[in-house]
């Protein structure tokens, strides 16, 4: 709707404009009296013009605001209500506001302030207040949500102006350069507190450490702060006097060094706990001043007081070695693998014959070419197995004694490497020459020794030999004159007896001296059998009985309850039991007594004691028992003795594996003991054996009989046969006890049949009956062989060997007789043919 | 209700209607203050306009300032004679004040933000 409007109305508003308009000019006029304006605008012809009414100082004013408007820094004034009146152009740039747009507004339009602390805060504005001034950093929050960090100067305006005038830097940039550099620098600190070695930096001008890591607090117990703080004592203080001593130097070292080098400095340095410990610092050039010399150094240090200890330990130990290489006394040398000398000591120096430097660097050949191709051969075994060679014998000549060879006992080693390869080897040596020597000499005398021995057994078996043969002619025609188809007249018996009498005890000698030859010369052979102990005590015990009796002295033999057997050889085992009782009864005192028992000794031996009631041995007499031809001062007595008898009985009982000895108290007697093996009772296929007298050739009277010759050692066989002859009147047996008495009794009687047995002492029964039937006089004879070897093998050999028969035992009567019988027919036979030398024979003796 | 005890003038349709909603806060204000740069009056009257315009105006009003030292053409348009002037372009009717404005009741009420006793 159109307003109508009255012309009353129409004048009313225009009145009220007219009147505002008037208001509003009075209003302008005023203010330009009252000088509230500032300027009035001026149209001229060129346009309006502005003249501003500022008064005597707008010059300087306006130099100021152009000052002002050019200032890097951003500068604001507010009013004590906190609002804007100034701004400048910088301040437009830093807070992209223009001036129009700020001011009047309150600063916190623009950015609000942050302090890095209340504390901070706090003490901004009590400066404020006391001051007037504060200059500091803040970190402002700009409108459009930057933030700076800002250095900004605060102060308080007075005067006809209140407010504050701030100047604010933008130092953002700064502050992350700073932090940036904060960064590296805690990162550097990093590494450097990580590092496990002590990293600092020592001014050489200040002669003090800028900077250690805080390794060094770990290994030296001060504090990078505490080493800072010794300033340039540092060094004299920590710092060992010795090593000290050398530091200037190590510093002009240092000086002169290029960019890229090292100088090292091994020193010690005292820890808080007052120890010295070893280090080794590396440095290099750090900082140099504007003229290019070295200003700081940067060192590592790292500790070496462990493997410094190693190494004098180390050190001390090869000293050790070294004495001990050079006083040792025997020769050492290491050699590389070329075999040329590293090493060698006094004592091998001297045996090779040239000074110890001398050899160093020299090959094996220029130093002892004699021994190059042993020591060649040597290393190559080493080398090929890996393994030491040890007292391997050298010997050659060395230059320290041109011709003479020489020996040596050498120990040859690998000496290895990292990887376990040789590096060389390493040799002791010891000369044994003169041991060497000693050797051969004694070797020389023992086989001198030998030969002697040898020499007299052979001389001694010969000798016997010699000396037994005619003896037994002796008393083998004693024996016949004694027992012959006439008889003799009693002064002939006399004389008789005396001849037998003699000739058995020279036997006896002989005998004994074969005996102990044959022993000592290893040649005896025993036949280990059991042997019942009661039988052979029995026989020694009638043996011994007519000596005793005559010579007044009781003897006691054991009753046997139990059968023992023992091991032994019955020949010898009775020769040694009667010997002893002989010594026994020899050695006594008027009426004394022979004692002889038997104890057990367990789990399988036996002892057999004699004892006596003589004079006694002193402990030095008893020492000298066993020994050859000692008869301890009894040469000049009244018994005989050959003073071989014990020596050879020993022997024997040591042969059949048993031992013998003897106890004496002087004054009261001695006793004389063997010991034997226990074993079970043989295969004897005859029963209780009767005592008989001892082996002599026993000849019936009368009948015409036909000799039988029975050569057996073993008196229980003797027995059986003599049974089983006695059954046969046209029999007549004789016996001998060893090998060679039987031949000289053949040789001498002639007997029609020989039974031979092939076990004998001396020489066998298969030997014996080889001689016999090579001797033209005694090879008619049949030999018949009669033997516990019952192998056929046995059998085989006894027969190819040249026996007539083979009997074995346990005998067979009825093959016994027929075996005789048979060779019986066989020997007439054939003595017919052999007619005329027998018959010459028998003429002879008759 | 205040509007009837307006006795001054019959209601001119958008006059009275601008200077009703500026009496129940809703008119947008359209300011123009012409200075000289950073002179003591010039500074005094912006921060004191500003000052008005936040408290009284807020969300509601647009101030432009104009430095006639800089830029001397633009007085012009509101037909400027002196700085600092404020010119008042809405809501109408057109107001111009002149001087530092430190006399902010005056002010107040000659932009209508203030009931007069007449």
């Amino acid at each position: 709707m159109t307003p109508t409007t009255s012309p009353e109305e129409q004048l009313r508003a225009e009145n009220g404009d007219l009147r505002a308009r008037l208001e509003e000019a009075e209003e302008t006029l005023r203010a330009i009296r009252s000088g509230e304006v500032d300027a009035l605008v001026v149209e001229t012809a060129d346009g309006p013009q502005i003249f501003t009414l500022q008064g005597l100082d707008a010059e300087s004013n306006r130099f100021r605001g152009e000052i002002l408007a050019q200032v890097s820094d951003a500068v604001i004034v507010v009013n004590d209500e906190e609002r804007i009146t100034f701004y400048n152009a910088a301040a437009e740039r830093q807070y992209g506001l223009r001036s129009d747009e700020v001011l009047g507004h309150k600063i916190s339009e623009i950015y609000t302030r942050r302090w890095p602390s209340p504390d901070a805060e706090a003490a901004t504005w009590s400066a404020l207040r006391e001051r007037g001034e504060w200059r500091g950093e803040t970190v402002q929050r700009v409108h459009d949500g930057r933030e700076l960090h800002v250095e900004s100067s605060w102060t308080v305006l007075r005067g006809a102006d209140t407010g504050m005038v701030e100047a604010v830097r933008d130092i953002t940039s700064r502050k992350h350069t700073e932090e940036d550099l904060q960064k590296g620098k805690h990162f550097l600190q990093r590494i450097t507190d990580v590092t496990p070695g002590v990293i600092h930096v020592f001014d050489l001008e200040k002669q003090c450490s800028v900077f250690a890591n805080h390794t060094v607090a770990g290994v030296l117990g001060y504090t990078p702060e505490e080493i800072a703080a010794m300033g340039a004592t540092v060094m004299p203080t920590l710092m060992h006097p010795d090593d000290f001593a050398r530091f200037p130097a190590h510093v002009e070292r240092a000086r002169a060094l290029r960019d890229d080098e090292i100088a090292d400095f091994e020193h010690r340095m005292r820890d808080r706990t007052g120890d010295w410990r070893w280090f080794h610092g590396r440095d290099a050039v750090f900082v140099r001043d504007t003229a290019g010399a070295v200003s700081q150094l940067i060192g590592t240090v790292m500790e070496i007081t462990e493997h410094k200890r190693s190494t004098e330990e180390l050190k001390r130990v090869n000293v050790l070695l070294d004495t001990l290489l050079q006083t040792a006394p025997i020769g050492f040398c290491f050699l590389d693998r070329d075999l040329r000398f590293v090493r060698v000591n006094e004592r091998l120096a001297k045996m090779n014959g040239f000074p110890a430097e001398a050899h160093l660097g020299r090959h094996v050949s220029e130093i002892v070419p004699t021994l190059v191709d042993t020591i060649h051969g040597v290393t190559s075994r080493i080398v090929a197995t890996g393994e030491a060679v040890v007292n391997y014998e050298f010997s050659g000549e060395t230059p320290a004694a041109p011709h003479l060879t020489r020996f040596w006992s050498e120990s040859w080693y690998p000496v290895r490497g990292g990887a376990d390869e040789i590096l060389g080897f390493g040799a002791i040596v010891e000369d044994i020459t003169a041991r060497k020597e000693a050797e051969a000499e004694l070797r020389a005398a023992k086989s001198l020794a030998e030969k002697a021995n040898r020499a007299k057994t052979d001389f001694l078996s010969g000798m016997s030999h010699e000396l037994r043969t005619p003896l037994n002619g002796i008393l083998g025609f004693a024996q016949l004159l004694e027992s012959g188809s006439s008889s003799p007249t009693p002064s002939q018996k006399r004389s008789i007896n005396q001849i037998l009498k003699a000739g058995w005890h020279l036997l006896d000698l002989i005998n004994e001296i074969l005996d102990l030859a044959l022993i000592e010369s290893g040649k005896v052979m025993l036949s280990l059998e059991p042997v019942s102990l009661a039988d052979v005590m029995h026989e020694c015990f009638a043996m011994i009985e007519p000596q005793a009796k005559q010579r007044g002295i009781g003897i006691q033999f054991p009753r046997f309850e139990i059968l023992y057997f023992v091991k032994a050889d019955r020949t010898r085992l009775k020769q040694v039991l009667i010997n002893l009782v002989f010594n026994a009864i020899k050695y006594n005192k008027l009426e004394g007594t022979v004692a002889v028992d038997v104890t057990l000794r367990p789990p399988d031996l036996i002892r057999i004691c004699v004892r006596d009631t003589g004079t006694g041995l002193a402990p030095a007499q008893l020492v000298q028992l066993f020994q050859p031809f000692n008869r301890l001062g009894k040469e000049r007595g009244t018994e005989e003795g050959t003073g071989i008898g014990l020596v050879v009985s020993k022997r024997l009982v040591e042969l059949m594996g048993g031992t013998i000895g003897a106890d004496s108290t002087v004054g009261v007697g001695s006793v004389f003991w063997i010991e034997l093996s226990l074993t079970a009772a043989p295969q004897l296929g005859v029963a209780d054996v009767e005592l008989t007298a001892p082996v002599r050739p026993q000849l019936p009277d009368g009948v015409p009989q036909h000799t039988l010759l029975y050569i057996e050692d073993n008196p229980a066989n003797l027995e059986l046969v003599e049974e089983l002859i006695a059954g046969r009147p046209d029999l007549r047996l004789l016996s001998a006890a060893d090998g060679e008495l039987g031949i000289e009794f053949a040789r001498a009687l002639q007997p029609e049949l020989i039974l031979m047995d092939i076990t004998l002492p001396g020489i066998n029964g298969i030997e014996a009956m080889q001689i016999l039937r090579k001797d033209p006089s005694t090879a008619h004879i049949p030999v018949i062989a009669l033997s516990a070897n019952a192998m056929p093998s046995d059998i085989e050999k006894g027969m190819e060997a040249g026996f007539f028969n083979y009997i074995t035992k346990p005998v067979k009567t009825n093959q016994f007789m027929d075996a005789l019988d048979q060779a019986l027919t066989f020997a007439q036979t054939s003595s017919r043919s052999a007619g005329p030398g027998r018959a010459a024979r028998s003429e002879q003796i008759e | 209700m205040s509007l009837l005890k307006k006795k001054d003038a019959p209601p001119n349709d958008l006059v009275a209607l601008e200077a009703a909603a500026a009496l129940h806060d809703k008119a947008r204000y359209v300011l123009r203050l012409y200075v000289t740069g950073a002179t003591r009056h010039s500074t005094r009257a912006i921060v004191n306009i500003r000052k008005i315009c936040e408290e009284h105006l807020q969300g509601r009003y647009e101030l432009v300032i104009v430095d006639i030292s800089q830029h001397p053409t633009l007085v012009e348009g509101d037909q400027i004679i002196a700085a600092p002037t404020l010119i008042k372009k809405m809501p109408l009717p057109p107001r111009r004040f002149i001087g530092d404005m430190s006399q902010t009741e005056r002010i107040l009420v000659g932009l209508d933000l203030r009931e007069t006793k007449n």
